[in-house]
């Protein structure tokens, strides 16, 4: 698995590249939570859309983040990924407590429009 | 081959045998190991996908669970604590796949197949890797002895070919 973040304003993109799975989720746990800390982001944009596994390991790791957000008032929205994998992110119930998007532009173009309205 | 040769059945039958040390980076070969050996099958990819999940989860299971040694190093112990085996099987146009170990066990199976148990301590996990395999699978199967280990068996049928 590799990560790649990056910081606007109140937001943080995190692009995450491989395998979520029980071998990768501490570190993907440690390193999100850092960079939030950080960057003292709000909410949170997790880009999966080459993520070519996940288990229920992974996606405890992206509900444990979720859980964090929710604490400080932040949104958690994801950037889905492709084929039998958002399928999977799908049954795991990942629609029903977070904004999907198909990609990243119009994650971040929701956010502006919000922006806008608020 | 004498007939004795012939045992895993017809000509299209297929076996594998996985033996590994129960530590994370495995989980990730066996899962290869086994979306290969079912790609012999009409599977379509997203049942390919459903596969590689249920079996990781019944392998993580091992490396999580089995092992009380590994588990309080985090599920990474180096593998001196145990093993796990994988047996994969094509007949009759259906996979079945088993993961078995030596561990600990589990008390209660029932109890354990309920989504959402669990008895990890680390708070994000949820507890659904049977309900996964469940899911995932036509047919899962737990059988399991305290103190001497665990076997799970996973039969898939591509949809393509299998009874409607
Ligand atoms: N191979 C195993 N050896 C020992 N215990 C196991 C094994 N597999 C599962 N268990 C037990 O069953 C419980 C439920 O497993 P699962 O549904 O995969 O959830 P999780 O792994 O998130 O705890 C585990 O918490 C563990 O107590
Ligand atoms: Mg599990």
């Amino acid at each position: 698995m590799e990560l790649e973040c990056e910081a606007r304003g109140a937001r943080l993109i995190v692009r995450v590249t491989g395998d979520l799975d029980l071998s990768s989720a501490a570190a993907f746990r440690s390193r999100v939570d850092g960079w939030l800390a950080e960057s003292r982001s709000r909410d949170l944009l997790l880009n999966l859309r080459h993520v070519s596994f996940i288990d229920s390991v992974g996606l405890g790791a992206i509900l444990g983040r979720l859980r964090g957000l929710q604490r400080t008032g932040g949104q958690l929205a994801i950037v889905e990924p492709e084929g039998p994998v958002r399928a999977i992110l799908r049954i795991g119930g990942i629609d029903k407590v977070a904004t999907l998007f198909p990609s990243e532009r119009a994650a971040v173009a929701a956010w502006e429009a919000n922006e806008r309205g608020a | 081959m004498g007939p004795e040769g012939s045992a895993a059945g017809g000509p299209d039958d297929n076996t594998m045998e996985l033996r590994l040390p129960a530590r994370q980076g495995n989980v990730g070969v066996v899962r290869v190991a086994v979306a290969a050996f079912a790609s012999a099958l009409p599977f379509t990819l997203p049942e390919l996908e459903e596969l590689r999940v249920a079996v990781s989860e019944a392998a993580g299971n091992v490396v999580l669970h089995a092992y009380p040694d590994l588990d309080a190093a985090g599920g990474d112990g180096g593998g001196d604590g145990g093993e796990m085996v994988v047996r994969a099987r094509s007949t009759g146009g259906a996979l079945v796949v088993e993961v078995s170990d030596t561990g600990r066990g589990i008390a209660d199976v029932a109890a354990a197949r309920q989504p959402e148990f669990t008895t990890s301590r680390d708070p994000e996990h949820l507890g659904l890797g049977f309900t996964f395999m469940e899911r995932f699978t036509d047919a899962l199967e737990v059988e399991s002895a305290p103190g001497r280990g665990t076997r799970v068996r996973m039969t898939k049928r591509p949809r393509a070919t299998g009874t409607p």
